[in-house]
């Protein structure tokens, strides 16, 4: 019987034994904890022997399950096959018995007649999600009985919905005092504690005093969410480690009888790169985020990460500290789930053969048009919204419908694959949905009055950017479930075509091509009107039959000299600022991640100077501005008293310390580093200071942020240099601002 | 003048006879990455006959440039080159398996080549996300595979030396080599007085027998 009825939201699920754990806050913040049970189910099909071989292995173990007939669609033919479905009534259990079939699986002789499995390798909160259509923090209403047992859960919200509200979360911040510099990679520092609006600085205490009083602020305070700067790499593990020597509990989670669950640290290649994952703390009952270990927050704050976990059905702690890339691939999942497609174990389908002048013509990416170099003024540019998944949704393009088997004479232009017309493909299904979203959005934000309504929109849009902008990506990655290297290949051929279709139009209406970039077009015909850009784009779309949209005309717009060669410009490098007064930069110091704050922040007030400039003559007039901002910059460089924190350079390692020969700056402090104990990965970003560029002994040239001390100065000829570079940028060919003079 | 590639130095000095003659078989270059020059070079031979050769890429490291300027070089049509050399990328080890064990059947119907050309299949079995159980059980019915298709064409694997982070899967190469029919290290020397560098490849058979070959790199 129904004991009592609660409103709220869905805070964190993980398995327990028989089922679910479910967190739930209500309106007033009060925690509920709640079970609920669930019976996750797997497929297996293939050829029958093999199958009955499996299922008689897997009936033979010692587990409550129950194996069944069923039947799904398979995701490339779009046919219904026979499968057998497997329910393991313990989610406990779930991992063990899959692990078997695949254990069986690979050690199979004849590898032609594999099994297949489906739906087997989601997590178990995503498939609790999917089999109820749940998501993280959904809006529900929820039937509890004595024991706070689930009987009955009613969803008030979607997924889809753009005015959701998020449970009112107690937030405890934590990281170690001072600047935000990596914690093993300078010296001890207290931890530092805000909540409330209160900061606590523990310090000058024993361990055990640290441990005790950061139980007791646990338990006073009871925060939802523990919200850290490197938390997953240095202060939790450090917290945990200093409890367990000292026999202290440490009460991280809610859930009294689970440890903190860790994820070990990696360094794996992506696009010829080496990236370094960071290890993870995750917790029970309560979030912890790390936000240095975070894409998403970094990059579309908490709102981005609550948006991506509802869409995905990716617990919110997970869903911080996944790329998105599996959030947008678990969307996909979740839609072939409710579809009854069968989702496949393993990426196997290979590209189909062909032949090397085939290859060279599909194999390309979006078109460029090399920028024209120098300083242009009126401007206009056109972007093609959200080009890659328009085309994908217009086009129906996914891995089952390229090459189908039926529809050959669809066919895509220039390379010669073709597309399904019969059957809609997984990934225009959903993608679609997304692309309206983004839009209500960014409608929503033009049309919010509250500035915090509108940074909340936009953070939620920016969310879904990069979600659209990794579909298409996804079709080129090696381990994206729904992706197929012809679906990319198609993608791109048709947004070579609209891109020289938009080019011909424009050329033919009297544009000058300024420069061309995949999306975006740079165009100029002195005096047109907004008006009539606004007209040249609807007639674009029409043509196109994708949405293109006039972003705004520059005043001014610059294409800096490329760094090797002068006589040409490089795409992807400028400066401009439009009508509107709203600055747009690309590829320059103040975008680039490695640039010293000092630098970033000289030019970005040296741009700042500039946007008061309407044309060429203006620009010019203006530059001696610049030059006293560039003088007033370089007297502070050479007073010496410029911090460390604003000098430094932050760049990622591409191997292990031991592994460098030559003495660059990054491999001089990666060794200095080593040396102090420092256990650096291939892939991980370290902090350095320029100490002296030319000294004879290389571990003088640069040293590590976090151990550099007042004995050490940095090296402002260097820094000096590097600032001059900032303010070439902004020099157009022609104007000079006469009076600068490095030394 | 025009810069000459890799694979064109290489044209006029590789031991043809290694790879020619032999009806089948399951041969292994392995070593510098400069092994790769030497692909265009094997393909190259047979596609001068008239024949189709395959290539599956577990690198995505087909690069066509070299075998352009082979074709010129043999005075041949590249575009006949290109049209004959049939290509399927695999990048991760599942498709990998399904391209050999399942795809690759078909591509031989149809092309009915002499020469199946790997670059690569390792990389994909370097993948951490990969169990290594499950990768190393996959690669041993792999190659044991090959080994049977191997009996009436040649195979030749291409393989750089594993990368340090390959850890244990670095025995995924000791496994091939185990099982090749020929095998042979490619070394990229680079030697001589500071002013006169000389580049050379070094080709070391290892199996069946012991020889070596230094090819001069002319120049680049």
């Amino acid at each position: 019987m129904t004991r009592k009825i609660l409103k709220g939201w869905i805070f964190d699920v993980y398995p327990v034994y028989g089922g679910m754990r479910l967190w739930f806050i209500d309106p007033s913040g009060q925690k509920h904890r709640l079970f609920d049970s669930f019976s996750p189910s797997f497929y297996v099909g293939g050829p029958s022997s093999q199958l009955k071989k499996t299922l008689s292995f897997i009936s033979r173990l010692n587990l409550p399950l129950r194996i069944k007939p069923s039947e799904g669609i398979e995701f490339y033919s779009g046919e219904t096959i026979p499968v057998a479905r497997v329910t393991v009534f313990n989610p406990l259990d779930y991992a063990k018995v899959v692990k078997w079939v695949i254990t069986l699986e690979n050690k199979k002789e004849n590898r032609s007649l594999t099994l297949n499995l489906y739906n087997c390798d989601l997590s178990l909160p995503q498939l609790y999600f999917f089999s109820k259509d749940l998501f993280p923090l959904a809006f529900c209403e929820i039937g509890v009985g004595d024991k706070g047992e689930i009987q009955k859960i009613e969803l008030m919200d979607l997924p889809w919905s753009t005015d959701y509200t998020i449970p009112p979360l107690s937030v405890m911040h934590l990281k170690m005092e001072g600047e935000s510099i990596h914690p093993d990679q300078c010296g001890p520092r207290p931890l530092e504690i805000e909540i409330e609006g209160t900061t606590h600085v523990i310090e000058g205490v024993s361990e055990r005093e640290t441990i005790e009083q950061f139980n007791s602020m646990l338990a006073r305070y009871d925060p939802d969410l523990i919200l850290s700067e490197w938390g997953d790499p240095c202060i939790l593990p450090q917290l945990i480690s200093s409890a367990e020597r000292l026999g202290l509990p440490l009460n991280l989670n809610r859930e009294p009888s689970r440890k903190v669950h860790s994820r070990k640290e990696q360094s794996y290649f992506s696009y010829g790169r080496i990236v370094h994952k960071a290890q993870a703390r995750l917790l029970f009952g309560r979030w912890h985020i790390d936000v240095c270990n975070s894409f998403l927050v970094s990059h579309t704050e908490l709102e981005g990460v609550f948006e991506f976990a509802r869409l995905s059905k990716i617990p919110v702690q997970q869903m911080a500290r996944t790329s998105t890339g599996t959030g947008i691939t678990s969307m996909q999942m979740d839609l072939a789930f409710q579809e009854n497609i069968l989702i496949p174990w393993r990426k196997r389908e290979p590209e189909g053969f062909k032949s090397a002048s085939q290859l060279l013509l599909s194999d390309k990416g979006g078109l460029t048009y090399t920028p024209k170099l120098g300083f242009h003024e009126e401007v206009g540019e056109l972007d093609f919204a959200s080009m890659y998944p328009s085309i994908m949704v217009k086009y129906n393009i996914s891995p089952e419908t390229i090459n189908c088997r039926c529809c050959f004479d669809n066919l895509v232009p220039e390379i010669g694959h073709h597309l399904c017309k019969k059957r809609k493909g997984l990934i225009p299904r959903f993608l679609k949905p997304l692309l309206d979203k983004r839009t209500q959005y960014k409608r929503l934000m033009k049309e919010a009055e509250d500035p915090e309504q509108k940074r909340i929109y936009d953070e939620r849009q920016s969310a879904l950017k990069w979600g659209l902008v990794t579909t298409f990506g996804y079709q080129g990655y090696k381990n994206a479930r729904f992706g197929k290297i012809e679906a990319h290949e198609a993608i791109t051929a048709y947004s070579r075509e609209k891109l020289l279709q938009a080019k011909s139009l424009v050329e033919a209406e009297g544009f000058e091509m300024i420069h061309a970039i995949v999306d975006s077009l740079m165009i100029r015909k002195w005096g047109t009107s907004e008006a009539a850009y606004e007209a040249l784009a609807l007639k674009i779309s029409a043509t196109c039959e994708i949405p293109i949209a006039f972003e705004g005309i520059f005043n001014w717009l610059h294409f800096p000299p490329s760094k090797s060669n002068p006589g040409l410009a490089t795409p992807g490098r400028y400066l401009g600022v439009y009508r509107s007064g709203k600055t747009k930069l690309r590829g320059i110091e103040a975008r680039r991640s490695d640039t010293p704050v000092f630098i970033k922040r000289a030019q970005l007030e040296m741009i700042e100077i500039l946007s008061a400039a309407r044309n060429r003559e203006a620009y010019q007039s203006i530059l001696p501005q610049v030059t006293d901002c560039f003088e007033r910059y370089r007297d502070k460089l050479r007073s010496g008293q410029v911090p460390f924190f604003d000098l430094a350079i932050s760049k990622a390692l591409s191997k292990a310390p031991s592994e460098y020969q030559k003495a660059s700056l990054i491999a001089i402090v990666a060794n200095e580093l080593a040396a102090r104990g420092v256990r650096l990965m291939p892939g991980q970003t370290i902090s350095y200071v320029i100490t002296e560029m030319k000294a004879r002994v290389p571990a003088d040239r640069a040293r590590a942020l976090g151990f550099i001390d007042g004995a050490w100065g940095y090296d402002v000829e260097k820094y000096e240099a590097l600032l001059s570079e900032a303010l070439e940028v902004l020099c157009p060919v022609g104007m000079s601002t006469h009076s600068v003079r490095v030394g | 003048m025009e810069q000459q590639t890799l694979t064109e130095s290489l044209l006029g000095e590789f031991p043809r006879s290694l790879i020619t003659g032999e009806e089948g078989g399951l041969f292994l270059f392995y070593g510098d990455p400069a092994l790769f020059a030497l692909s265009p070079l094997l393909a190259g031979w047979r596609l001068e006959l008239g024949e189709r050769v395959l290539f599956l890429d577990g690198g995505n490291c087909f690069d066509p440039y070299p075998l352009v300027a082979l074709a010129k070089r043999m005075g041949r049509n590249p575009q006949s080159f290109l049209s004959a050399l049939f290509i399927s990328r695999a990048f991760t080890c599942h498709q990998m398996g399904s391209l050999i064990f399942n795809q690759l059947k078909t591509g031989i119907a149809v092309h009915r080549p002499r020469l199946v050309i790997l670059a690569s299949p390792l990389e994909t079995f370097y993948d951490e996300s990969v169990p290594f159980i499950e990768a190393k059980n996959l690669l041993l019915h792999l190659v044991a595979a090959l080994g049977q298709m191997a009996q009436d064409r040649i195979f030749v694997i291409l393989s750089p030396f594993p990368r340090k982070m390959a850890g244990r899967r670095a025995f995924f190469l000791s496994h091939i080599k185990h099982r090749a029919d020929k095998i042979f290290r490619i070394d990229h020397q680079i030697a001589g007085p500071e002013d006169s560098l000389q580049t050379s490849i070094r080709i070391s058979e290892e199996k069946p027998s012991s020889r070596t070959w230094v090819l001069p790199v002319l120049e680049q």
